[in-house]
């Protein structure tokens, strides 16, 4: 009986990982309470991790899994499956810790807060799974115009995030209008507003279907925040809270550039439009390598200073994804891994002692050994140290890149890889060699425990560094299966 | 009458997508926090327009229309909070501020 069961949500599970979310947003709301919604948001979070988490590995084994007609435009592959489990894990690990950090905005606006960020993570895992382009497009705004209510909802102690929040609107705004245009362009040169069908349509306009696609993915760019369109990050997150720098430095931008792979494996596979969206996104992948790096090195506030190696490591996703080849594909899914990585353990780190300035640093590891061996953890995945899971995605790059012939991209590579050296070991230097110079300011009690995850995500990043080969050949899996499961 | 029709639809194209720029540039480059969001609106009717000259389903131009109010409605909302937060909806005033705060922040 137990079995009929578990086979009926795994017929449903996509469809399940999108509702859940939006359920428990609900629910959240409902419950009015900080921290009742706290928990019932904990709770629907895992729920959809553990169901993305089996899917996906149903998917990648012997026997995929049937997925039930339900009447929805649900088109599931290897990338959206995997990136789907990854938002859903990530989703879960950021509203565990966000419940260290919810006091900040007042106990008011923790459901607003955590309603927000499963509103978010639906979107995202919504635009991984949908097959109509327009369907992408209602997911992909529902997550950001989410990203930008928690923005502007958590500008309590600083108002500087309603700036942040402002310029998001702005910026991605007008890149919804560029995406909505690129989609009827796509569409209307492909014949087809699906997304599996643009590998295998007969293109009989490809300058229009190159444009449409093109427009598509700067609409998706802006809002993972790749350079040079990335203008609204360290105004967002610069003096953000830790629930902010979760929900938008890791989750929105994670989605966004997750949303970004997949379709773009898909555009670039159409052989009318593959050369052209090729050559786009390596070059913006470059200048966004070389831009983040450049701004991380100059940056002297820790959030920002991760925003902007956030930046840098989008621009190696799109390096990836610009190769057009599995390898290419797996390569950007690790290095998708990577990012969630870092991310949570040095916004993790920061949060737990409510760190901004880089100089709030000095002697943190006497204060906050923990929150400090996040941090270092963090930085060095970012550095591409070896033993990280940082180091063993850009592998994947050099690799798939060189077999290309592209030399330059494990150049870009070096360079981000050096930046990182100078950024990452400033951060260690600062927190291990240096005096304290400010008291521990961040939470007490038994909710300090709840940034575990930040520490758990770092030890994960090292452990995947240690023993990949479980990841390497998921990555590999799902960047072999893109024409889809069968409904 | 299809020869007409065959001419009308890359004009309307290309006047959508003129609104669009119009709408786009306005709010990127408009300083004035509610003018930017009525150039958002410009820009998100001219996508709109050319969705519908391209011939894209009605459930895509349904759902630009709910983007785009919701879009809206959030804009508005964080007019007042800027005007709340800064005393101004004008954006140099509130980068100067941020500046401001920034510095402050260093110096305490």
């Amino acid at each position: 009986m137990n079995g009929a069961y578990l086979d009926l949500v795994r017929a449903h599970a996509p469809l399940l990982m999108i509702v859940a979310p939006l359920v428990g947003a609900a629910l959240t709301l409902v419950s009015g309470l900080a921290r009742l919604s706290w928990v019932v948001a904990c709770i629907v979070g895992g729920v959809a991790a553990v169901i993305g988490i089996d899917f996906a590995l149903a998917v990648f084994s012997a026997a995929p899994p049937a997925i039930a007609e339900v009447g929805v435009a649900i088109y599931v592959d290897g990338i959206g499956a995997f990136a789907g489990a990854l938002m859903a894990l990530t989703l879960t690990f950021v509203l565990v810790a966000a419940g260290a950090t919810l006091k900040e905005a007042g106990a008011s606006a923790a459901p607003f807060n955590v309603a927000l960020l499963l509103c978010a993570a639906a979107g995202w895992i919504g635009a991984l799974m949908a097959r109509d382009l327009a369907a992408v497009f209602v997911a992909v705004e529902t997550a950001w115009l989410a990203a930008v209510g928690l923005t502007a909802v958590n500008a309590v102690q600083a108002r500087a995030p309603l700036n942040g929040a402002l310029r998001m609107l702005s910026l991605g705004g007008v890149g919804a209008a560029l995406m909505l245009l690129g989609i009827g362009l796509l569409g209307r040169a492909a014949g087809s507003f699906e997304i599996d069908a643009l590998p295998l349509a007969h293109i009989s306009m490809p300058s229009v279907a190159g444009a449409g696609a093109a427009l598509v993915l700067l609409g998706l760019a802006v809002k993972a925040g790749v350079a040079p369109l990335h203008a609204w990050s360290a105004a967002a997150l610069g003096r953000s809270s830790g629930v902010v720098s979760f929900g938008v430095g890791v989750l929105a931008v994670l989605g966004a550039l997750s949303v970004m792979t997949r379709v773009s494996a898909y555009t670039i596979t159409a052989p009318e439009l593959g050369a052209a969206i090729s050559a786009a996104l390596a070059g913006l992948g470059a200048v966004s390598v070389i831009v983040g790096s450049v701004q991380a090195v100059g940056s002297t506030n820790l959030l920002r200073l991760a925003a902007y190696a956030g930046v840098s490591q989008a621009g190696c996703v799109l390096l990836s994804v610009a190769l057009g080849s599995p390898a290419g594909f797996a390569a950007a899914l690790m290095q998708l891994v990577a990012f969630a990585a870092a991310g949570l353990a040095l916004y993790g780190g920061a949060a737990a002692g409510r760190v901004q300035a880089l100089d709030r640093l000095d002697g943190y590891a006497q204060r906050a050994p923990l929150a400090s061996a996040a941090i270092t953890a963090g930085a060095l995945s970012l550095m591409g140290a070896p033993l990280t899971i940082g180091f063993l995605g850009r592998w994947r790059l050099v690799e798939a890149g060189v077999g290309a012939g592209w030399w330059w991209a494990a150049g870009l590579v070096i360079i981000a890889s050096l930046s990182g050296v100078f950024y990452g070991g400033r951060l260690i230097e600062r927190m291990y060699f240096r005096r304290a110079n400010a008291a521990y300011e961040g939470e007490g009690g038994l909710w300090r425990a709840a940034l575990a995850p930040a520490l758990l995500a770092a030890i994960v990043g090292i452990a995947i560094g240690v023993a990949p080969n479980a990841l390497l050949r998921a990555a590999a899996a799902a960047s072999q299966l893109l024409t889809g499961l069968a409904t | 009458m299809i020869a007409a029709n065959a001419l009308l639809e890359p004009v309307l194209a290309a006047s959508a997508v003129a609104l669009l720029i119009v709408g786009a540039t306005g709010a990127l480059v408009l300083t004035n926090v509610i003018k930017r969001l009525a150039a958002l609106l410009i820009g998100g009717f001219g996508a709109l327009a050319a969705l519908a000259a391209l011939g894209a389903p009605s459930g895509a131009l349904l759902a630009g229309v709910a983007v785009l109010f919701a879009q809206t409605a959030l804009g508005a909302a964080l007019a007042v909070r800027l005007q709340e937060g800064y005393g101004s909806v004008e954006t140099q005033d509130i980068d100067a501020a941020d500046l401001e705060d920034d510095t402050r922040g260093h110096a305490s």
